[in-house]
C-alpha cells in the first residue's frame, strides 16, 4: 500500500471538512501548514457527506469541497455520499 | 596663448598657420579618432578618419604628433568642463554597458518560515476544546455570559440573580453543552437570513409581476387570508417568548439562538403582513386582528399564546413555544394546508409567499431537537420534567389548532392535526423523551 493525500486551504469553511476527515479516518495524519492543511493517509481516505453535514449543521454537497481543495493524490472514487481517495499497491 | 590673444594674432596676420598638430584620442570600429590643430595645439577640432585616410591626412599636413592626454573619466558626470563631443557617443557609453553585465549573476533565494503562534486561542476555549484554533462560532459563543462578581441582585427582582440557573426546573451541569448544530453566530446567522430574504423578495416580485394573485378565485383568496393573517399575532407572542428565554435562560449557547429565533418570528410576521397587503389590501390586516380577537376559531390558539406569555420557567417556555406549538403549527399550516390543500386548489402563489416559513421550520427544528435531546440526556429528572411539559402542552396545542385547520378543511381537520401531533411525538421520542403512544 502507498500513500494518498489531500490538501485544503486553511479557512473557516474547510475546517469542518477536515474535522470530518479526522473523525472518519483515525489513521490519517493531519499536517497544519501556513494557510494549508495537508492530510496524508496510507492506502485510502474517505470523506463522508453525512459526517460533514453533522458538523456543519446544514446540508452539504460533496462538490462544495472543491472550493477549498488545493491538491490531491490517489484515484478518486466518488458518489453523492462518499468521496474517496484510493491507491492500491 | 589665450583665445583673445589668438584672435588678435589672426587679425593682424602675425598668427602662423603652418605648424599642424595631431593628438590621438581613440579608436572606434576601425576608425581613428584624433584632435587636429592648426598653429596652436590648444585650439583643435575633433576628427575621425579611416586608418588609410588618416595616414594621407598626416602626410599632407606634415603634422606634429602630440602625446595622448593622460587621464580618462569613468563616468560622464565626472568630466565637467572637459567634456568632449566624442563623450556623447563613444567610450563612456560602452563602459557603462560593461558594468551592467557584471550584475547578471545576482540571485535571490526564497523560503517559507512557519511561525507558530504563542497561543492559538483564549484560555477558556483552550480549557474546553484543547489548544487548537477555534471556530468562529466557538469564539462567539462559549463562556460569553458573565458568571462572576454578581453580588448585586437586580433591583427589579431581588429574588433572583441577573443570570440565574434556578429560574428553570431543568438542571444542567454545563449550560454550554446546548450547542446550536447550525452554529449560528452573528455573521453566519445574518448571512444565511440575507440569502433567504433575497429569495423571498424574488418570490414576491414574481407573484406581483405575473399577476398570480388575480388568477386565484375570490373565495380561495379569502380562505388564505383567513388562515394566515391572524398568525401574525401568534408570531408576535412567539417573538416575546423567545426574547424572554434569551433574557432569563442561562448560557450564551442556549440564549443566543433564542434571540435569532425571536427575530425570525418578527420576519415571519412581516412576510405575512406583505402577503396580506398583496392579497387583500390594508383592510385585510385589520380584519385579521378582529378575527384573532373575537372569532371563535382563533380563541383557543389566542388563549394558548397568552398563557404561554406568563410561563416563567425559560426551558418550559421553550417547550411550550418552540417545541409544542411551532412543532405542530408549522407542519400543519404551511406544509399540509398551504403547500398541500390550498396549492392543489390553485393557490401556488400563496405557497411561494410562505416559502420562508416552511424552510425556516425545517432548519430551526434541528436546533430545537438538539436542545431537548441534550437536556433529556443530562439526567432522568430532566427527562421526566420535559416529558411532562411535552404531554401537557402538545395536547393543548393540537386541540387549539383543530379549529384553525377547519378554516381550510371542513371535515378532516381533526385527522390532519392528529397526524401532525403524531409526527411531533415521534420527533420528541427520538430526542429522548418518554412519549406515550408514539410510533
Amino acid at each position: 500500500m502507498s500513500k494518498v493525500f489531500i490538501a485544503f486551504q486553511a479557512n473557516e469553511d474547510a475546517r469542518q471538512i477536515i474535522e470530518a476527515i479526522e473523525q472518519d479516518n483515525p489513521e490519517a495524519i493531519v499536517d497544519h501548514q501556513p494557510s494549508m492543511v495537508k492530510i496524508d493517509c496510507e492506502g485510502r481516505l474517505d470523506i463522508r457527506r453525512e459526517t460533514i453535514e453533522e458538523l456543519m449543521g446544514r446540508d452539504f454537497d460533496l462538490q462544495e469541497l472543491h472550493l477549498h481543495l488545493i491538491t490531491l493524490a490517489g484515484n478518486v472514487k466518488e458518489d453523492e455520499d462518499v468521496f474517496s481517495l484510493v491507491r492500491e499497491a | 596663448m589665450t583665445l583673445t590673444e589668438l584672435g588678435e594674432n589672426i587679425a593682424d596676420k602675425s598668427f602662423d598657420t603652418r605648424p599642424r598638430f595631431v593628438r590621438l584620442t581613440g579608436e572606434r570600429s576601425g576608425f581613428i579618432e584624433f584632435d587636429f590643430a592648426i598653429g596652436e595645439p590648444d585650439i583643435h577640432i575633433e576628427m575621425i578618419l579611416s586608418e588609410q585616410a588618416f595616414k594621407e591626412f598626416c602626410e599632407n599636413n606634415n603634422v606634429t604628433v602630440l602625446e595622448p592626454r593622460a587621464h580618462h573619466h569613468e563616468k560622464v558626470e565626472d568630466i565637467g568642463f572637459e567634456w568632449r563631443l566624442s563623450d556623447a557617443t563613444g567610450r563612456l557609453k560602452s563602459k557603462s554597458t560593461e558594468k551592467k553585465s557584471e550584475r547578471t549573476d545576482m540571485q535571490i533565494d526564497m523560503k517559507t518560515v512557519a511561525i507558530e503562534p504563542q497561543r492559538k486561542t483564549f484560555d477558556h476555549l483552550k480549557a474546553r476544546f484543547g489548544d487548537k484554533v477555534p471556530s468562529r462560532y466557538q469564539e462567539a459563543t462559549y463562556d460569553l455570559q458573565v458568571e462572576e462578581n454578581m453580588h448585586y441582585r437586580p433591583t427589579w427582582d431581588p429574588e433572583q440573580n441577573l443570570y440565574d440557573k434556578e429560574l428553570s426546573k431543568i438542571r444542567m451541569e454545563d449550560w454550554y453543552a446546548l450547542k446550536d448544530p447550525r452554529q449560528f453566530y452573528y455573521s453566519t446567522y445574518t448571512l444565511s437570513r440575507a440569502r433567504q430574504q433575497e429569495a423571498m423578495e424574488s418570490n414576491f416580485k414574481f407573484v406581483e409581476s405575473r399577476g398570480l394573485v388575480a388568477l386565484m378565485s375570490d373565495e380561495l383568496r379569502a380562505t388564505a387570508l383567513d388562515l394566515l393573517l391572524p398568525l401574525r399575532h401568534e408570531n408576535w407572542s412567539a417573538n416575546l417568548n423567545n426574547t424572554f428565554i434569551c433574557g432569563y435562560g442561562y448560557g450564551t449557547a442556549f440564549t443566543q439562538p433564542c434571540m435569532y429565533h425571536a427575530v425570525d418570528n418578527l420576519g415571519q410576521a412581516q412576510y405575512l403582513s406583505r402577503l396580506g397587503l398583496l392579497l387583500g389590501g390594508k383592510q385585510s390586516l385589520a380584519n385579521a386582528k378582529e378575527k384573532w380577537m373575537t372569532d371563535v376559531r382563533w380563541q383557543p390558539l389566542r388563549r394558548y399564546a397568552e398563557d404561554s406569555m406568563v410561563v416563567r420557567d425559560p426551558v418550559q417556555l421553550f417547550m411550550v413555544q418552540n417545541v409544542c406549538l411551532d412543532g405542530i403549527l408549522y407542519p400543519l399550516v404551511y406544509e399540509a394546508l398551504v403547500d398541500g390543500v390550498l396549492s392543489s386548489q390553485g393557490a401556488t402563489a400563496v405557497s411561494m409567499l410562505t416559502q420562508f416559513a416552511t424552510d425556516w421550520h425545517v432548519e430551526s427544528r434541528k436546533w430545537v431537537d438538539s436542545v431537548i435531546k441534550i437536556m433529556a440526556k443530562e439526567s432522568d429528572e430532566n427527562k421526566q420534567q420535559l416529558s411532562e411539559w411535552f404531554d401537557e402542552w402538545s395536547d393543548r396545542a393540537s386541540s387549539a389548532l383543530i379549529p384553525v385547520a377547519e378554516i381550510v378543511m371542513a371535515e378532516r381537520a381533526d385527522d390532519v392535526v392528529q397526524e401532525k401531533l403524531g409526527e411531533l411525538r415521534a420527533r420528541m421520542k427520538k430526542a429522548g423523551l418518554n412519549v406515550n403512544g408514539a410510533a
